[in-house]
């Protein structure tokens, strides 16, 4: 199973440059998640690794060999694409046998493979329908098992559960993921559900406007983003931004904006006096804002504005004068019964702080 | 603002689908009641009905204690929210909002103030002048209920409103709706399959399937003490697992089933003592199973199959016998990152246990 690596990769559609210098690798056997919000370029990316769409600039090495010259057809991937592409006078069974043929498989693995894929998919009762007669979702899973009823080299799947409700995709993910890990397969896997992305990948490609902003590990992603993009986009609800002053008084750093003063520990103290610039972004996660029922040590008031339950959490949007946050709590770590319009007192732990450069929105390295 | 009652309603679509069956429901004056299922389950009939979009088969349907099952749509006084805000694209907020009076002939003056007053009330002021096309997600959301809001009506009616948004805009439009919901205290019925939206909005949830009502209550309530099998299955992400078997005693009670067994604390085997030797189901949600960390009772043991990590948990699938279990652990519950095919030890407390009938679907405990 190859390697897959991308140098410099820049793709132009007329005037309107929908890649720009998109370099990364896909370790052999691995499953890469491309994500981003829609219009970010992740299908282009696919479809150049597929030989689709050929770059103006840039190369797709596969297991170092550069890929350019290959037809898609030679390239040995089976791709599931957004639009379904179904064979609409063939039945699921049909549809799915018909890439097997030319693989000259023997009909008992033929059968076998078809097995896999249909108790995989939960198609069981619906193998001898045609897609006229199927659902979004139930063609959908028939796109995505005509790709995976193959051995190729490379998987390329492009939003492979897009249709599904929430609850079958929950367990299709797992399964998908599943499959990957025992084929050992390289893969390539867009969606624009952050969720999903950090569900299944072993390397994440965070993309917006044509561009990479970060690649690493779902947890990397998670807890080290490497700039203010990356930051809002993975992680539900969002990441509070807070636009704040760095002062000093006497040894100790604040930061400070018009309804809250935080007093900056050793560790960020030392790296923001060497970054040495006046204004700095702070995000903090809202599962990881504490709330108090009475003021503590670095805290400041807030009103509970709205109270969202979640299984066995609550979702607080809170209200400090013009500044508005949210926090994740899960309901038995909270020792009181919130109610709309109650004060709190809210801590961001520093250890879960992350420092943003307002100008290169660039993530500042450091720790509390 | 009014309470909204439904009494017995049924509604039959020709003579083979019963669409709605023996729906019984209070809305009481400012509540938001949220009726939740999967497609198919009824829920937008029975708001089709209280809109008088159709006609109920037999039952009653009564605002604030008058019966309005044969008044026209437009003399019920509700107002109607549709999924993509239906806004007019070629009016400003000032005349979107001015629209219903006008229509009724209003005097131009009482237009003129009532808009000021609604505008105000939504943060709307500043924009009176824009199109749809110049205003945000969430204000074009406040210029649809404005619009339906000054009207004055006793009910709102929401289909969906949300579900074309993508999963961000989504999270944040429920929380400013459920704000403008708790300074407008106006009774609202709002239809959705989003079980993630019916907990975060819902005064009153109302969980429908095949027809019938499941169960009526808070949130927290539906989600701590489901009715039933399918309330426990629908309402929680990813869903409870379920596991089939029996309680059997040995040394102590123990639960077994495909390939597994959970040897029970003995508080629990004192509870399901009654159960012994019967089928059931056993039902525990993957938030509620944590490190076993060397307890013995209520112990899942099992082999890492998928782990995916999820902000700042693993939800880790556990292979247990022949069956699948799934498991929401913060990731500061690891010193590295779980692999498949290592031997994991989960537990439930003895309150985080749930147990169904498999045939009637019933919950037992």
């Amino acid at each position: 199973m190859p390697e897959i690596r991308l140098e410099g990769i820049r793709v132009r559609y007329g005037s309107n440059v929908v890649l720009r210098d998109v370099s990364f690798t896909v370790p052999h056997g691995s499953l890469c998640v491309i994500t981003g919000p829609s219009g970010c370029g992740k299908t282009t990316v696919l479809r150049v690794i597929a030989g689709l769409t050929r770059p103006e600039r840039g190369m797709v090495y596969l297991d170092g060999q550069p890929a350019l010259h290959i037809s898609p057809g030679e390239r040995d991937v089976a791709m599931c694409f957004q639009t379904f592409a179904l064979y609409p006078h063939m039945t699921v069974r049909e549809n799915w046998m018909f890439p097997l043929y030319a693989e000259k498989l023997s009909p008992q693995e033929m059968a076998k493979r078809i097995e896999e894929v249909t108790r995989l998919l939960h198609m069981e009762f619906l193998l001898d329908r045609y897609p006229g007669q199927l659902s979004g979702g139930q063609q959908q899973r028939v796109a995505l098992g005509r790709a995976l009823v193959r051995r190729p080299k490379i998987y390329l799947l492009d939003e492979p559960l897009g249709n599904l409700d929430a609850k079958l995709r929950v367990e299709m993910r797992a399964e998908i993921r599943k499959i990957q890990e025992t084929l050992g397969i390289t893969t390539v896997y867009v969606t624009h559900d952050q969720t999903e992305a950090q569900a299944v990948a072993d390397t994440m490609v965070v993309m917006d406007f044509g561009e990479v902003k970060q690649v690493g590990t779902p947890e990397e992603v998670y807890e080290r983003p490497a700039n203010l993009f990356v930051a809002g986009f993975i992680g539900t609800p969002r990441m509070n931004f807070f636009s704040l002053e760095v002062q000093e008084e006497g040894d100790q750093v604040f930061l400070v904006s018009q309804v809250f003063s935080l007093p900056v520990g050793p560790g960020w103290a030392s790296s923001l006096r060497s970054w040495g610039k006046g204004k700095v972004i702070l995000g903090v996660r809202p599962e990881n804002v504490l709330l108090f029922p009475y003021p503590e040590d670095h805290t400041f008031p807030a009103t509970l504005e709205v109270i969202e339950p979640q299984s066995n959490e609550y979702i607080f949007t809170l209200a400090a004068g013009e500044v508005s946050l949210k926090a994740r709590v899960r309901r038995n770590t909270l020792s009181f019964t919130p109610s709309p319009g109650q004060r709190v007192w809210v801590r961001f732990e520093e250890a879960f702080w992350h420092l943003f450069d307002p100008e290169s929105e660039k993530r500042l390295e450091g720790r509390g | 603002m009014a309470t909204l009652v439904l009494e017995k309603l049924n509604l039959w679509y020709g003579r083979h689908t019963h669409a709605v069956r023996d729906v019984d429901l209070v809305v009481e004056d400012g509540e938001l009641c949220v009726f939740l299922g999967p497609s198919g389950c009824g829920k937008t009939s029975t708001l089709r009905m209280i809109a008088g979009f159709v006609k109920p088969t037999s039952g009653k349907i009564y605002l604030d204690g008058e019966v309005i099952n044969d008044l026209y749509p437009g003399d019920r006084n509700v107002a109607m929210i549709f999924q993509s805000y239906a806004l007019y694209p070629h009016l400003t907020v000032r005349e979107q909002l001015a629209f219903p009076l006008k229509a009724k002939r209003t005097p131009r003056q009482e237009i003129a103030q009532r808009v000021e007053e609604i505008a105000h009330f939504l943060h709307l002021e500043d924009f009176l002048d824009r199109y749809p096309q110049e205003l945000s997600a969430g204000q074009r959301q406040r210029v649809a209920i404005g619009r339906a809001l000054i009207r004055k009506p006793k009910l709102f009616l929401m289909d969906e409103p949300l579900s074309q948004l993508d999963a961000r805009l989504r999270v944040e439009m429920r929380a400013s709706l459920r704000k403008l919901q708790q300074e407008l205290r106006i009774t609202t019925i709002y239809v959705t399959h989003d079980q993630t939206e019916a907990q975060g909005l819902a005064d009153k949830i109302m969980v429908m399937h095949q027809g019938r009502v499941q169960q009526v209550g808070k949130p927290i309530e539906i989600y701590e003490n489901p009715a039933n099998l399918f309330v426990a299955g629908f309402v929680g992400m990813p869903a409870m697992n379920f596991l089939r078997g029996v309680f059997l005693r040995g040394e102590g009670v123990e639960f077994r089933g495909n390939g597994m067994r959970i040897p029970l604390s003995s508080g629990l085997g004192e509870r399901v003592a009654p159960l012994e030797g019967r089928e059931v189901i056993l039902g525990v949600r993957p938030e509620h199973l944590m490190l076993a960390r060397g307890r013995e009772e209520n112990v899942i043991r099992g082999e890492v199959y998928v782990v995916e990590p999820q902000s700042n948990e693993y939800i880790v699938d556990v292979k247990f016998g022949g069956e699948i279990v799934k498991v929401r652990l913060e990731k500061r519950e690891f010193a590295s990152p779980p692999r498949p095919g290592e031997v994991i030890e989960v537990t439930f407390e003895d309150r985080y246990l749930y147990l169904f009938d498999p045939v009637t679907e019933k919950r037992l405990l």
